[in-house]
């Protein structure tokens, strides 16, 4: 009986262990691939979305970008360096014509340029309806650097890739 | 063998060395062929009707650019970051030619090109604008609809992944 209790004390440490090397311990590439999934969830918006919430997910999106963020749009000639007391307020408005809005990262391929550096390249569908009803979808490609000034990885810029141009 | 026997056996094969190796095998096998050379994609959106239409299942043929070279009126399949998500196109000129469109008539250097695949009426208009080295300029079968809404123009030849296999 007692080597049974043994047994299962054991296997209870030993997954315990397991689970507490798998958060603890995760490769860099994981942890670009976590940022990808945390900027989605708070870039996303549900109908309804109260105002904490709001505040919350833009407070995130701005504490994830580095010093002088820079966005770079060629179809729309746009080239600009944002601080991060500016990004909060980039994302609300790009948010703001929306009720619901999901943003989804797929295909992300990440290379590690330098240490502490890393280059990705994902492609963004971007779904949603907007505030006078008519449905809003676009897909691009997006390429992103990252660095990683102290335990967690910052964007520091992203550029839209024109897979066709008019 | 009893007629019931033998379908057990097929359904529920004892496990062997030789079975796990088959099955091995034709995993392996369906993960090459459905994953890499003829990969299952559904259609979304409408910019390919009537040709495609909106929630059809096709195959995207990646050996398409092995047997031959791109060539206008073909159906290529682009890729944005990589192949989860791709743009369903008709290749309508080549590198170093010049496209135009002129009250919804597609003109390829300055001449009119037939498109048969056209069922929808057109009214477009584009200033002429070359197609660079290695890039074809593609445009959907469904032009009823204003120009800035439809998702077209030239594009890389790399990012071409294949053709729809019917």
């Amino acid at each position: 009986m007692v080597k049974v209790k043994y047994a299962i004390i054991g296997t209870m440490i030993l997954i315990a262990g397991i689970f507490i090397f798998i958060y603890f311990f995760q490769s860099e590439d994981k942890k670009v691939r976590k940022r990808f999934d945390q900027l989605s969830e708070w870039s996303s918006k549900d109908q309804g979305e109260d105002h904490f919430t709001m505040a919350g997910k833009i407070k995130n999106i701005g504490e994830s970008c580095a010093e002088d963020f820079m966005l770079i749009i060629p179809e729309k000639s746009i080239v600009r360096k944002y601080s991060p007391k500016e990004i909060p307020g980039l994302a609300a408005r790009l948010r703001l014509p929306f009720i619901t809005l999901t943003v989804k990262f797929n295909d992300i391929q990440i290379e590690f340029t330098k240490k502490k550096k890393a280059k990705a390249v994902a492609t963004v569908i971007f779904s949603g309806s907007r505030k006078e009803g008519e449905p809003a979808e676009d897909i691009f490609e997006v390429e992103c650097s990252l660095i990683k000034p102290e335990n967690k990885w910052l964007f520091s810029s992203a550029e839209i890739v024109e897979v066709l141009e008019k | 063998m009893t007629k019931q026997n033998r379908l057990r056996q097929f359904f529920f094969p004892s496990l062997r060395l030789k079975t796990l190796a088959r099955v091995v095998l034709v995993a392996l096998i369906a993960y090459i062929f459905f994953g890499h050379t003829c990969i299952p994609f559904r259609i979304k959106g409408r910019s390919m009707e009537p040709t495609y239409a909106n929630g059809h299942v096709n195959f995207c043929w990646t050996p398409y650019h092995i047997f031959s070279e791109p060539a206008r009126y073909d159906v290529a399949l682009i890729r944005f970051a990589g192949k989860k998500v791709m743009l369903l196109k008709r290749i309508v000129a080549m590198e170093d030619e010049t496209v135009e469109f002129r009250d919804g008539k597609l003109l390829v250097d300055g001449k009119k090109i037939e498109e048969p695949y056209l069922k929808y009426p057109c009214n477009w208009n584009l200033a002429p604008r070359k197609v660079r080295k290695d890039h074809v300029y593609v445009v959907g079968d469904n032009r009823d609809m204003p120009i800035k809404n439809h998702n077209f123009g030239q594009t890389s030849i790399s990012r071409i992944v294949g053709t729809t296999l019917w």
